[in-house]
């Protein structure tokens, strides 16, 4: 696997779970499955476009531990927000913050795939 | 030359590498140790497993010594296995992450995760109430801080509404009874980060990695805040370890390649160490305590970092935490500087009981010491190979830091628990640098069975002290079913009562009903010792009665043998019990082998 390769490997991952999530939402699936793939996408998703963003790198093992305690984290930054905001809608914000995170992952995807010497490599010395 | 002074300080420590050609010779003459150790490992697991899935007993006849006096053989001789076949991969194996881990893991797994696969709900009485609080937050989109002090440091329970909600997840249950094994999972990166910081043998890292689970008896990580804080804790001090190796920075045009080095982790520790204000209340404060001893040792840490912390915990306290603080806050000061009431109300109120409790008391506080003391041996033999220069300062100020916390707060009598909890990853690492691990002439097989020795003595002192209070602990369909019986049947108003406070309740409906602790109602006392219940049956139905509501008392298993364990007048649940059965002011509307349900006879 080739450091782009491994680059590409999050984005992907993120895409997948939220194009999931997104599909799974407008179904209305209430199945276990649904839970499974809610649960993986907020838990995975959000910290580890945080931590690839600020550019930490770690073990695999590593990153995704990072990744699901930052995941925590932004949840309850955003969750909290909108309970005290008085906007409590926790599947509305789950399907905003799937296509959120689909762009951002889309963009870092592209921004890569310039290749050495683009902005997203310089950002990963 | 300073790459060969650095390699001496690393020898010193107890860092020692393999000499050259050492791990190519080991491989070869050990391949039959790596089969042993593969098969040693998943043997240990299978019996362990199989042992549980198999089990016939009742978890009802547990002793007062806990749920040592009812597992299966087939447990002992799992994590035996288990110690045996990571001490061969530790001393007789190249070192290999993924064998290593996997052999972590399955330790999590047993030690964790034996109670999730034998009880049938999940245990303790807080994880109910947990559950209670994040339904609430998922099905109202509201916290409550005039109900009590969780909604005044609500964080946990507003992700744990929201994943719950947004999953659609129709109860926590599931998650609760696994909550100890993921959480001790994700401890193991932070952990590991922060000891690849200080070490650079993996065979120390990982044997630091092992005492830390077998020596975590103390039980806070459940599906709890405090939980969640301890992993913020962990991530911030691995992150902060990771990102400042102890020496100072200089700013410069070097310095600007560095700076998304150092730069990055910062970001990640500022976000972490003030998510961890509105989870907590006493974690935050051991974090800046933390960071704060760390900042004075270490150079190159920016100072700036406790003081944000400490005035981020200032602002959520008065601006967030104000309904808590306004009827309590004589409480918290007034503990400020009483280390001697602190340490007693901590060690001398709870050692008492009955017998088998008292022994498992007494079995926490020698685990809790003898980690102690091989982490204070293993200060002494570092001390002793490469003097001062041997151990790593900031290790030293995270294994001291939490000795504060007795000054500051005694918290219900638990902050001794909680202290020696926040000291562990320290004291873990200490206690794995006594051991002659391999890659030096003097270790053999000899120390190999030594250690595992003392590794199974830990583990015999877990097995007692993190479960030793099982038998209140755990709860049984037949008590959840009476308390899912009142939340069907009462009303918004209704009142429930409960013999004692260790029980499966208020995991639904939390801030709609008033709740009733019996045995706290003045009376009950004077009950017990006369055996005349009347007049305290008079006074309870005068407590919980509502013009238009029903309401009820519940009586279960659990209650009663957690007064029972603590030897808090034992029978007299029983005698309540036996009051309500012939009391005209009640009626028995539910009865099953673990709970009693009765309601306030309608008056005429």
């Amino acid at each position: 696997m080739t450091s782009r390769g491994i680059l590409w490997r999050w984005q992907v991952l993120v895409i997948l779970l939220a194009d999931l999530t997104l599909a799974l939402a407008l179904i209305g699936d209430p199945s276990v499955l649904r839970r499974v793939v809610v649960v993986a996408f907020l838990v995975i998703c959000p910290g580890l476009c945080f931590v690839r963003l600020v550019g930490l790198r770690f073990e695999l093992l590593a990153d995704i531990a990072y990744s699901v305690t930052a995941s925590l984290v932004i949840i309850g930054i955003i969750a909290g927000g909108t309970l005290y905001a008085d906007a409590w809608s926790p599947e509305d914000v789950t399907n905003s913050l799937a296509a959120l995170l689909i762009m951002i992952a889309a963009a870092s995807a592209v921004t890569t795939s310039r290749g050495p010497g683009s902005a997203h490599q310089g950002r990963q010395q | 030359m300073a790459r060969e002074t650095e390699a001496i300080v690393d020898t010193a420590r107890g860092h020692a590498l393999p000499a050259p050609g050492h791990e190519p010779t080991l491989r070869a003459s050990n391949r039959l140790a790596g089969v042993g150790a593969g098969i040693g490992l998943a043997a240990a697991v299978g019996i362990w497993l199989l042992s549980l899935l198999s089990f016939g007993g009742d978890l009802r006849s547990m002793s007062d010594l806990g749920l040592v006096s009812v597992l299966p053989p087939g447990v002992f001789v799992g994590a035996g296995l288990l110690v045996g076949s990571f001490c061969l991969t530790l001393w007789r194996l190249p070192t290999k992450t993924p064998l290593l881990a996997a052999h972590v893991l399955a330790l999590i797994l047993m030690l964790f995760g034996t109670p999730a696969v034998l009880e049938e709900v999940p245990r303790f009485t807080v994880t109910w109430r947990h559950i209670g609080l994040a339904e609430m937050v998922a099905r109202t989109g509201t916290v409550r801080p005039d109900l009590d002090v969780y909604g005044n440091w609500p964080g946990f329970f507003i992700i744990l509404g929201f994943l719950s909600r947004a999953a659609g997840m129709p109860s926590l249950l599931g998650l609760a009874e696994w909550a100890s094994v993921i959480f001790n999972a994700l401890y193991l990166a932070p952990l590991l980060l922060l000891y690849r910081a200080l070490a650079v043998n993996p065979r120390l890292i990982w044997l630091a990695v092992w005492i830390f689970y077998s020596a975590n008896w103390i039980a806070q990580d459940y599906l709890a805040p405090q939980a969640f804080g301890y992993l913020l804790y962990l991530t911030s001090l691995g992150l902060l370890m990771h990102a400042y190796p102890g020496t100072a920075r200089r700013w410069g045009r070097e310095g600007y390649v560095a700076w998304r080095r150092w730069a990055a982790p910062i970001v990640l520790i500022l976000v972490l160490v003030a998510a961890s204000v509105p989870v907590h209340q006493l974690t935050p404060v051991q974090l800046t305590i933390s960071l704060a001893a760390v900042a004075v040792v270490s150079r190159g840490v920016p100072r700036a970092l406790p003081i944000f912390l400490a005035c981020t915990i200032a602002a959520w306290a008065v601006f967030m935490a104000t309904a808590y603080l306004d009827g309590h806050l004589t409480n918290v000061i007034s503990d400020v500087g009483k280390v001697g009431a602190s340490v007693e109300e901590g060690v001398q109120e709870r050692v008492a009981g009955s017998e088998g409790h008292l022994f498992v008391v007494r079995m926490r506080l020698a685990l809790s010491c003898f980690i102690g003391l091989l982490a204070v041996a293993g200060c002494v033999r570092l001390l002793a190979r490469g003097g001062t220069a041997a151990i790593d300062r900031r290790l030293i100020a995270l294994a001291l830091a939490p000795a504060v916390l007795p000054a500051i707060q005694s918290y219900g009598g638990e902050v001794g628990l909680r202290a020696f909890f926040f000291a562990l990853p320290a004291l873990a690492y200490f206690a794995a640098s006594l051991f002659q691990l391999p890659g030096s002439s003097t270790s053999s097989l000899r120390v190999m069975a030594a250690t595992a020795a003392v590794l199974l003595v830990i583990l015999a002192g877990f097995a007692f002290a993190r479960y030793g209070n099982e038998k209140a602990d755990f709860f049984t369909h037949d008590e959840v079913r009476a308390f899912e019986y009142f939340y069907d049947v009462a009303s918004p108003t209704s009142v429930l009562a409960v013999a004692d406070s260790n029980s499966s309740w208020r995991f639904k409906q939390y801030e709609q009903h008033e709740y009733v602790v019996a045995n706290r109602i003045e009376g009950w006392d004077e009950a017990v010792q006369t055996g005349e219940w009347d007049g305290f049956l008079a006074l309870l139905a005068a407590e919980i009665y509502r013009a238009d509501a029903s309401s009820y008392v519940i009586v279960t298993r659990s209650a009663q043998d957690a007064i029972e364990l603590i030897g808090n007048k034992p029978g007299s649940v029983d005698a309540f019990e036996q009051a309500l059965r012939s009391s005209d002011r009640f009626r028995i509307v539910l009865e099953n082998r673990d709970a009693l349900v009765a309601t306030l006879r309608k008056r005429s």
